[in-house]
């Protein structure tokens, strides 16, 4: 469903990424793993639309979206895909119910329905407790699980994720990649995790080991 | 650790009789290797042997007959001992994974890639077990869990030391 | 100490170093607007008093500008204060650092001012200069130890946010003091019993620097319970987010539109008055100083805007990265402006007449009100319009913040 053909990116001087080839199928879940530096980061923001590759393409369902006029890419982003950063990176002014329910006010869905679907996913992931909070004062995990329900809310094709749990402890991460894959199988959304915690990556269907810019192994199923 | 330690446990709380231990065995210590009843007789007899459990009943009620044990008081002193003695800090590295990476030296890449994706894998497996087991298969999967994840660790820094070794 | 400071100057970011010219600049400029204003200021000449009125006018917004200067570039500030807080400062260190900082940038700017001031008016009075320039060398100072007070409070620097109170009868009294000083003495001019000829002017001065806090503490009370409103009614996601923005912080909003909203005021009053006076040649300058103060009062909020969005950057950054367009985004920008504007432009205007009314009420007419009322209307018009088109031109700066940051 989501490939990327021989990406190429760089900053600067520094090769980012070199050649990057590899395949997601719907509803998998796929680690991408490497040493700090190896280009995972990179590769994420390539894959969602955020950065442009220099070279290659990037293909959702037979179409490429590398090459999309910016308007076209960012409605993609909106309506395709779902992003949970390390740090949430919620708007701290606004609760946790009105955090979630912006993606949808963005697709022009109306207030009343926009809230109660930010509810029940807040209900889904059991944080219905701090609903009514500012994201502000919310703890790690409360915040992280906050913030998945605002990637899944939309119902999108693919949620990437970017060390979603490298905030928090153990049990907090724990909590936090169970939600996350388990409504993202319940609702056959595929998602891609960015981690350098071996633990976080077991939780994938597979792992892609990247390494200095270019894929080692697990390029496919 | 002492299989005779584990049984004296169980039996802290009231007397026991073999086949119950095994169960109770497999059951709490989830990750571990299940215990054979010719273990578990030989470990109750050779407890007795030592006076820090008896036999409180032989029951015979149709069946086979079950013999039923009980931890004696200088058994309690021995597991009250046990539960709080320290485990020694690992004085020294034995494992076959380290000790192959020290004889292969610098050629130790490509099997330490494929180790790792053994590890992964059985970690992927803990993972699922995880999400679907009581809680003391739980606690097992993440004690097994976080030992992989040591290993796998040790190896990224071994690969990435090698590297920097080869660059120098 | 002097030591101390010598080493963080030669650390300093580009942004501190702009900070530090506007700081300069503007103390120059309030010192010979103001030395200019008293040399104005004179009981038996109408006219001459009311071009000093605008001139001083004029150093209110400048003043606020440079207090809101110091505020630029504060975050890096105070991570460079807190780590001399964490490595041994006491706090009383970090406000003699501030207030040695900002009093020496005061004085380099307010010795540029004098000395353009005597260049222009060799032959005009002199006396007030040195009293002009320890006023704003003072007013620096204040404002340079005020800036690290996070930091002073705990060496970690607090950046989450405190809630708002809700209004006090102090920040009415203050309110009420304000206009009672200035009314005092524009009406009393020459024969003001402190200080001479200059009674009036100290008066006014007074009144207006007391107005200007006053405006700042009801205006936050004001936006806030505006925004909640405005909040709680959004349809959009667009007026959502800039309600909630602006309910999180009015008090940053009130301080940017504290001068926006005096002028609105003085506009609306000096419209009432002109309806029944006629107008005149001194009506044309106080409103060329009002425009022109707007125009200063739009730069302070353009300050604003550029610390909004450093403030904003990383959850924009999110949403956009999700999908939300940068034409949205900006949206938000202008849409946040005219929710914290709209609500003091409009009670600016209203109070404004109602002041030039209620003390002339016995010789006011009714025939007069329309073009009062007209007045109001558009001075209102005019500060919501300044907000949202120094936001619009924000807009383009939006770009830049929410370039995304990739680690690799």
């Amino acid at each position: 469903m989501l490939e990327a053909r021989g990406l190429g990116k760089s900053f600067g001087q520094t090769r980012a990424l070199t050649g990057v080839c590899l395949e997601i199928a719907e509803g998998e879940i796929v680690a991408i793993t490497g040493p700090s530096g190896a280009g995972k980061s990179t590769l994420l923001h390539c894959l969602a639309g955020v950065l442009r590759p220099e070279s290659g393409e990037v293909v959702l369902d037979g179409r490429r979206i590398d090459t999309l006029a910016e308007a076209e890419l960012t409605r993609l982003r909106r309506e395709s895909f779902g992003v949970v950063f390390q740090f949430g990176e919620l708007v701290p002014e606004l609760t946790a119910v009105e955090n979630v329910a912006l993606p949808m006010l963005f697709n022009r869905h109306g207030r009343q329905e926009a809230m109660t679907a930010a509810a029940q996913w807040l209900a889904r992931l059991e944080v219905s407790d701090c609903a009514d909070q500012r994201t502000g004062e919310l703890s790690g995990g409360q915040r992280q699980r906050v913030a998945v329900a605002r990637a899944l809310v939309t119902g999108p094709r693919v949620v990437f994720a970017d060390e979603p749990t490298g905030a928090l402890d153990t049990l907090g991460g724990e909590q936090v990649m169970s939600a996350l894959l388990g409504a993202a199988r319940a609702s056959r959304t595929a998602v891609v995790l960015v981690t350098h915690d071996n633990r976080v990556a077991a939780y994938a269907d597979r792992e892609i080991v990247l390494r200095d810019g270019a894929v080692l192994a697990g390029a496919n199923r | 650790m002492s299989t005779g330690h584990v049984l004296l446990g169980f039996l802290a709380e009231r007397p026991k009789h073999g086949y119950e231990l095994k169960k109770e065995h497999d059951h709490r210590l989830a990750g571990a290797k299940p215990l054979a009843y010719g273990q578990v007789y030989a470990t109750l007899q050779r407890l007795e042997r030592d006076g820090l459990a008896e036999v409180a009943e032989t029951q015979q009620e149709g069946g086979p007959e079950r013999t039923l044990y009980a931890i004696t008081d200088s058994g309690q002193a021995e597991l009250e001992q046990w539960l709080n003695t320290v485990e020694p800090s690992a004085p020294y590295v034995a494992s076959p994974l380290f000790a192959r990476v020290a004889v292969a030296g610098r050629a130790a890449d490509g099997y330490l890639l494929r180790q790792r994706e053994a590890h992964l894998a059985r970690m992927r497996e803990l993972t699922a077990e995880k999400a679907s087991g009581a809680p003391a298969q739980v606690l097992a999967a993440d004690y097994a869990l976080q030992h992989l994840d040591a290993d796998l660790r040790w190896i990224e820094t071994a690969l990435a030391r090698m590297k920097e070794d080869s660059n120098a | 100490m002097i030591a101390v400071l010598r080493m963080l100057n030669r650390g300093r970011s580009r942004a501190e170093r702009v900070r530090a010219r506007l700081v300069v600049a503007g103390a120059a400029v309030a010192t010979f607007l103001v030395c200019t204003a008293v040399s104005l200021a004179d009981y038996r000449d109408e006219g001459g008093s009311l071009t000093g009125l605008g001139l001083a006018l004029l150093a209110v917004p400048v003043a606020g500008l440079v207090h809101q200067a110091n505020r630029l570039a504060s975050a890096t500030r105070e991570r460079r204060l807190a780590v001399l807080r964490l490595a041994g400062a006491t706090p009383a260190d970090v406000r003699v650092l501030g207030a040695l900082e900002g009093g020496l940038l005061a004085l380099g700017g307010s010795l540029v001012g004098s000395a353009l001031y005597v260049v222009t008016h060799l032959a005009g009075p002199l006396p007030q200069v040195p009293v002009v320039m320890a006023l704003v060398t003072l007013g620096g100072v204040l404002s340079g130890a005020r800036a690290g007070r996070h930091v002073v409070a705990s060496p970690l620097g607090v950046v989450r946010r405190t809630r708002v109170r809700g209004p006090r009868v102090r920040d009415l009294l203050l309110l009420v003091a304000g206009v009672g000083f200035f009314v005092l003495g524009a009406v009393v001019k020459g024969s003001f019993p402190v200080v001479g000829k200059y009674g009036s002017a100290v008066a006014m001065a007074a009144g207006l620097v007391l107005l200007l806090f006053g405006v700042t503490l009801a205006a936050t009370w004001l936006i806030r319970v505006y925004a909640r409103r405005a909040g709680r009614r959004a349809r959009s996601p667009e007026t959502l987010l800039a309600a909630r923005l602006v309910e999180a912080d009015p008090r940053a909003w009130a301080r940017a539109l504290s001068v926006v909203s005096l002028t609105v005021f003085f506009g609306a009053g000096a419209g009432a008055q002109q309806a029944s006076v006629g107008y005149s040649q001194a009506h044309a300058l106080v409103d060329v100083a009002l425009l022109v103060a707007l125009v200063t009062s739009a730069a302070a909020l353009v300050v604003h805007q550029a610390e909004e969005l450093i403030d904003l950057r990383r959850s924009f950054a999110a949403l956009a990265a999700s999908g939300v367009p940068e034409r949205a985004l900006g949206g938000v920008l202008v849409r946040q402006a005219v929710i914290a504007a709209l609500p003091v432009c409009v009670v600016a205007a209203v109070s404004g007449v109602a002041v030039v009314i209620s003390t002339g009420s016995d010789v006011y007419q009714v025939q007069w009100l329309g073009w009062a009322v007209a007045r109001a209307v558009a001075m209102a018009g005019v500060g919501v319009l300044t907000a949202a088109l120094v936001a619009l031109a924000a807009c383009p700066l939006l770009r830049g913040a929410l370039r995304f940051e990739t680690r690799t």
